[in-house]
């Protein structure tokens, strides 16, 4: 979900701005602490891949848009804190480098595809992964449920940012909710089988780059 | 480069040699954003403000003489956005009014980027947001991101010239798993060229901090600050008025 | 009896999965030679290089360049003498422009402001790219880009240039041109390479690297004459090129 200029609040986008400003800071840290500058250019270029992956997309309701690629790929794949600094540059680079606008609404819309989709997919996954069986199929469930779901918290949220905390206001809570919760979840539908094909592939080529492969079943064809 | 991004088009533009691309990259980010924030912070229906923020707009592009149909094509991109909110009148009360109000404000905070982007080349763009002091780390991620950009642009027009000469026929489910394959694979190939990328970095003297970018230095001249001035002047006037 | 420009002992090394890339390799090259390193896939070439400059470290022997011996207080001096130009210039090539690339290496040398663009303009004379400096690398065609990554290493003043695969993807005039700016070039150079014919036009001396050591050391004409060797390693001459047909 992505949220263009005006539509949220100057109080909406200076909580959400310093919300993600701050997860970003942490994330600039974590990453520094655990990864080293080695993963710099690996970063921008990922970076670059997930701005490209995310041309992909559709016009989904009042005033946003949906991708069909989230950041739920990028968090399950490399991580929570390098998928949110992948998200949050290239969201940077798409409003003013690319010139697409939204740079007022940078910190929501890193707030949710960020946050919401990268670092909540990543805790998600976790949990789920505990319950879900530790087998090829299993994994792959756990992605798609994942994506599904953070996508549609996210889009409840983004929902809530562009009513309660914004232009439309709390009395176009119902319709806009119901519009817009109601196409994620349609949608979500096609975002959650890409991801999935698409992390079923990185698992079968290479496995090892996973942040997530501690949790891949010991046999990567067992089903 | 795919059609998707307009890269081409940008640069060629962003090359050019007027009185607003000379300006100080700095003075444009904090004018332009800045502009944008304002613009968006402006209550329902002021439309005598959103004209005057606009005509300064579109007085940039005269003078940095962006082509019209450029402009247009990059506002395009808001279009999916517009149509969507034509759909708000139908759903919330005094719709009409904040239909438009939320068009034009969209609108203006695309336009705002496009000249920025339009004005300033790339290089001194990140240049300028590095003597404002980002982060380093950061300046450093977006840069190689800009610049991969069109890498892994080429990577993907060749893979899909590949497929085609494959006789790949475009059935929906084949086609999500195409595509499920080809963003593996280009994700896996943006890791691996990462790691190639570092080594060649360390290869050349890298030890650390921030690639230092050399760049003629930033000083701001009269004619910044007067740019400055007279655009903080007009937009807190179209601003006070409004209300 | 001068100090050689590289010598390397002894080297073996192994990957952190188990491949043993390097087994008991040893070279002696001289200030000014040019020597191709042949061999088929998987020999260790890419990984010799590595060695090199100090990217990878053997688990035993060494590599001493000019009389300094590789190791990590060494490092930055090493990666000054040594010069790699890998075989994608696209990785080698991530700055937004031409002229930031060049400079990166004099930049982290620590060199003044007055001298880095002085060598940038240098190295960019060396390979002819001078009116490209400010553009960004993805306005050149790929050899182009090839002559611009040998000008970002070259700016560093090196003593010892490797080469991985120079000749790779590049169109027969990009090629021709680039090994014309090798020829000029007075350094000490390795030169990785599939390109049989490219090796024998630019150098002298030959070795030929298989299953991590080498296999055959000696002038030029000499190893590309023995069939029987070349065989031997994978490698064969391309149809139609005899080497008395080419006039060095």
């Amino acid at each position: 979900m992505h949220i263009p200029d005006g539509m949220i609040s100057g109080g909406t986008a200076v909580a959400s701005g310093a919300l993600s400003l701050s997860t970003i800071s942490a994330s600039l840290v974590q990453g520094a602490r655990r990864l080293k500058e080695r993963q710099i250019p690996m970063i921008g270029l990922v970076a670059a891949f997930f701005l490209i992956a995310q041309t992909i997309h559709i016009p989904l309701g009042p005033g946003v848009s949906a991708h069909l690629l989230g950041g739920a790929l990028v968090a399950i794949l490399l991580g929570p804190w390098v998928g949110c600094l992948v998200i949050a540059t290239a969201l940077l680079l798409d409003a003013g480098g690319l010139g697409h606008g939204g740079v007022t609404t940078l910190g929501a819309n890193i707030a949710l595809t960020g946050i919401i989709e990268g670092i909540g997919s990543y805790l998600l996954f976790r949990v789920l992964a505990t319950v879900l069986p530790r087998t090829r199929r299993g994994f792959l469930a756990t992605t798609a449920i994942t994506t599904w779901t953070t996508a549609l918290v996210a889009s409840a949220v983004g929902s809530a940012l562009i009513t309660y905390g914004g232009s439309l206001g709390a009395q176009g809570v119902l319709p806009v909710f119901a519009t817009v919760v109601g196409l994620q979840a349609v949608i979500g539908i096609a975002q959650a089988t890409i991801t999935t094909l698409a992390v079923g592939a990185v698992m079968a080529a290479r496995p090892d780059l996973m942040a997530t492969r501690d949790l891949l079943p010991a046999s990567a064809t067992a089903s | 480069m795919s059609g998707g991004h307009g890269h081409v088009g940008i640069e060629a533009v962003a090359a050019g040699d007027t009185l607003v691309h000379r300006l100080d990259p700095r003075v444009k980010i904090i004018g332009l954003v800045g502009l944008t924030i304002v613009a968006v912070t402006t209550p329902v229906g002021a439309w005598a403000a959103f004209a005057c923020y606009g005509l300064v707009l579109g007085a940039l592009s005269v003078v940095a003489r962006l082509p019209g149909a450029y402009v247009l094509r990059r506002l395009m991109i808001a279009i999916p956005f517009l149509l969507a909110v034509a759909l708000l009148p139908f759903v919330v009360p005094d719709g009409v009014r904040l239909a438009l109000t939320l068009a034009v404000k969209a609108t203006i905070g695309v336009l705002a980027m496009v000249v920025l982007s339009s004005t300033t080349p790339f290089p001194q763009l990140l240049h300028g947001f590095e003597r404002l002091k980002a982060p380093g780390m950061l300046v450093m991620i977006v840069a190689f991101m800009w610049r991969y950009l069109y890498v892994i642009g080429e990577e993907v027009a060749r893979m899909r010239v590949a497929r085609q000469a494959r006789g790949y026929q475009p059935r929906w489910i084949w086609q999500a798993n195409a595509l499920g394959q080809t963003i593996a694979a280009l994700f896996i190939r943006s890791l691996e060229r990462g790691e190639r990328v570092y080594l060649a970095m360390v290869s050349r003297g890298y030890r650390g901090g921030t690639a230092t970018a050399l760049m003629p230095p930033l000083v701001l001249r009269p004619v910044d600050v007067a740019f400055a001035a007279a655009l903080v002047g007009i937009v807190i006037v179209a601003r006070t008025v409004a209300v | 009896m001068t100090t050689p420009a590289l010598v390397c002992d002894e080297l073996f090394f192994a990957y952190p999965d188990g491949q043993r890339a390097l087994r008991g390799l040893s070279l002696v090259v001289q200030r000014g030679e040019r020597v191709a390193v042949l061999g088929p896939n998987g020999a260790g070439k890419s990984t010799l290089a590595l060695h090199l400059n100090g990217i990878l470290e053997p688990q035993h022997g060494s590599v001493t360049v000019s009389g300094l011996r590789v190791a990590e207080k060494n490092l930055r001096e090493i990666r000054r003498r040594v010069g790699v130009v890998f075989q994608d210039p696209d990785d080698m090539l991530f700055m937004p422009t031409v002229q930031q690339d060049v400079a990166f290496g004099p930049v982290n040398l620590g060199l003044p402001e007055a001298e880095v663009a002085e060598r940038v303009v240098r190295a960019l004379d060396m390979v002819g790219m001078r009116a490209y400096a400010n553009r960004p690398p993805h306005h050149l065609s790929f050899g182009q880009r090839k002559r611009v990554a040998a000008a970002a290493v070259l700016s560093m003043d090196p003593e010892i240039l490797v080469l991985d695969e120079p000749s790779s993807n590049l169109d027969p005039r990009s090629r021709r041109e680039f090994g014309e700016i090798l020829r000029g070039l007075d350094l000490t150079m390795l030169l990785i390479t599939h390109d049989i014919p490219y090796a024998f036009q630019l150098c002298d001396r030959a070795v030929i690297l298989d299953q991590g050591t080498l296999c055959a050391d000696g002038d030029i004409r000499d190893v590309l004459a023995d069939q029987a060797l070349l065989r031997a390693h994978a490698l064969e001459l391309p149809a139609g090129f005899t080497l008395a047909a080419l006039d060095r």
